[in-house]
């Protein structure tokens, strides 16, 4: 019953996006709450695209980019950074895992002037590359990568090494494969929150609107009619930003459920 | 194929957690040596030194006549068969299997033939397109016995092999995993805490106890002649009886508090030979002690304190004073607890142990 209650109270907004996506602008406004529009007009998606630009179709492509970058350089570095602290015995390791655990209770605020003013002494502000560096190591994901990794029996790699796995094989070859649940998990996490992120692109972009993400295009919408926008195509157009997340979320479905159901190996 | 050395090997993890204790071990070529021991006796961090696993804290590792204390596992040409199979799971059994072969750039074709050859030497043609999850124990094992010896390796190194295995399996498996090295003629290091595959599989048993190995030697020669008290107390099931015991030279008789018992002129002459004083154990297997119904000369008085039926055999435990003996009876042997029973020790049979270096006298 409690599962149903936290289902439907997630599900809520998004339903509530769709319809609103489907209502004419004075339903959305209008006194009397309806929970499916009076007349579903779907044109409102073709209009939507009209409304969008010209701003958020390059927004959508630079959002591809960044994110999909962000995240298969996070996963990469993250992986390799969690493999070692869970796999390899050194002088100083337990030190070093610390150290990146206790990132993890400093406010991304109290960071945010010094990440800003390093990107300007690097020259990356209106870049990439001040999209997609900075949080390509993150200490949750690396903490979640570890765990799951030392969940791992070390008898697989040893089985690996012993027949001529050279270390970074037994990283590619065998950690990785093995760890699907968890980099599925981890992407999907830092996925969403780089694809959602505003605060961030709108200080390093600056007023450059051709880097512009999809999040950055859906607030110009707002400014660039001058007026209050039409609610409707607002909403349809957050659906169309919603949407790679919802797909997203679905081809990952079968490892989320894998690792959010115990987010440890499991003899398979 | 080759021999295996070892030349007071010594392992320690940390500043003195000594695994390893100066373990000097000659197997022979084509052997099939078991390293026998309690958990935490140092059999499996020896096996992992040979393997290269482990790097030994000092001592040489010979494999033929190559010292490999600096070689890389992989360059060892050995193959191990790990306690949990080790198999990988995301991979198909063939791709478990040919694993070795791929990481040492063997032709394709080549790999496809060696591959055939070992799945049907295994009897697992039809598993190879599955999965390891899809795997019984049994063919688990076997997928992992494929990939040690599909490189035909110099050394075979099984690491309880059986363990992860059913108690009617393992019978099976410890019968093939003998023919296969046999066939193979593979010098072979198994570890197991399991004297009976020990006795049922190995050449030579070396038992290990704290580090050391205690005694090296065949299974009847370890049952028979075991060497110390750990040696005599861990071979054999149920496991020997040890009484306390003062050796009175005018009696020529062992003396405890519940038991005197006259021994033989020739094992007197030993104790005051060897023993460092009066003060032995008596050891006696529960197979040595017959029971009888009434007293007969020399039998001692015991109550029967319970019995286990096992079919084949019953165990019987018997109380004498405080101490409890386990007698091993005929399947038709027929008790109670409470009753009497008249136990003699087979006299050709018992061991005697000096009870200050707990080594065998007699």
């Amino acid at each position: 019953m409690i599962l149903v209650i936290g289902a439907i109270s997630s599900l809520l907004p998004f339903y509530w996006l769709f319809i609103s996506s489907l209502k004419r602008p004075a339903e959305i406004l209008g006194r009397i709450t309806t929970w499916w529009p009076n007349n579903p007009n779907f044109m409102n998606f073709v209009n939507a695209l009209d409304f969008l630009r010209p701003s958020v179709p390059r927004a959508i492509v630079n959002s591809v980019i960044v994110t999909g970058s962000y995240t298969v350089l996070l996963l990469l570095c993250s992986s390799l950074t969690a493999y070692v602290l869970a796999k390899y015995m050194f002088r100083g390791g337990r030190l070093v895992f610390w150290i990146i655990i206790s990132t993890m209770m400093l406010p991304g605020i109290i960071t945010l002037i010094p990440s800003v003013m390093l990107m300007l002494w690097l020259g990356w502000l209106d870049t990439y590359w001040a999209l997609i560096i900075p949080g390509a190591v993150n200490a949750f994901s690396v903490f979640l990568l570890r765990q799951y990794m030392i969940t791992i029996p070390d008898e697989i790699l040893d089985a690996a090494r012993l027949y001529g796995c050279s270390e970074f094989g037994l990283f590619w070859r065998i950690m990785l494969p093995l760890c699907k649940p968890a980099l599925a998990s981890v992407g999907l996490i830092n996925f969403v929150w780089n694809w959602n992120d505003l605060l961030w692109p709108l200080i390093v972009l600056r007023g450059n609107q051709d880097m512009w993400t999809m999040q950055l295009g859906l607030m110009g919408l707002w400014d660039v009619r001058g007026s209050l926008p039409a609610l409707n195509l607002v909403a349809a157009c957050t659906v169309y930003a919603t949407l790679p997340l919802i797909i997203l979320s679905l081809i990952t479905s079968k490892y989320l459920i894998k690792a959010w159901t115990g987010l440890t190996y499991a003899k398979r | 194929m080759v021999e295996v050395r070892l030349e007071n090997l010594t392992k320690v993890f940390g500043k003195n957690v000594v695994a390893v204790d100066n373990v000097s071990l000659h197997i022979k070529d084509k052997e099939f040596i078991v390293l026998l021991g309690p958990s935490g006796c140092g059999k499996t961090t020896t096996l992992r030194c040979i393997a290269g696993l482990e790097s030994p804290t000092s001592g040489n590792i010979y494999i033929g006549d190559r010292l490999v204390n600096d070689v890389s596992e992989k360059d060892r040409d050995v193959a191990m068969v790990f306690q949990t199979f080790a198999l990988w799971p995301h991979m198909k059994v063939k791709d478990n299997i040919t694993f070795p072969l791929k990481m040492h750039k063997v032709p394709k074709n080549e790999i496809s033939r060696r591959l055939k050859e070992t799945a049907e030497l295994l009897k697992m043609p039809h598993l190879l397109d599955r999965v390891p999850g899809q795997l019984s124990g049994g063919e688990a094992q076997r997928v992992a016995l494929g990939r040690a010896i599909i490189r035909n390796p110099k050394v075979f190194l099984l690491d309880e092999p059986l363990a992860n295995l059913d108690a009617k399996l393992r019978v099976h498996m410890r019968v093939e995993i003998r023919k296969l090295q046999e066939n193979l003629g593979v010098t072979t290091i198994c570890v197991t805490h399991d004297q009976v595959e020990a006795m049922a599989m190995a050449d030579r048993i070396a038992v290990m106890h704290q580090g050391k190995i205690r005694q090296l030697g065949t299974a009847l020669d370890l049952y028979d002649k075991p060497e110390d008290l750990f040696v005599a107390g861990f071979i054999g099931s149920p496991p020997m009886n040890f009484i306390d015991c003062t050796y009175e030279e005018e009696k020529k008789a062992l003396i405890s508090e519940t038991l005197s018992l006259e021994i033989p002129k020739n094992l007197g002459k030993e104790i005051k030979e060897n023993a460092t004083s009066s003060e032995v154990i008596l050891g006696v297997r529960p197979q040595d002690i017959s029971l009888h119904e009434k007293q007969t000369p020399n039998s001692i008085g015991a109550e029967v304190y319970a019995m286990e039926p096992l079919g084949s055999e019953a165990i019987v435990d018997l109380k004498l004073g405080e101490m409890i003996l386990k007698a091993v009876a005929p399947p038709t042997y027929r008790t109670r607890p409470g009753d009497t029973a008249w136990i003699i020790f087979d006299m050709n049979r018992i061991h005697i142990l000096d009870k200050k270096t707990e080594k065998a006298i007699v």
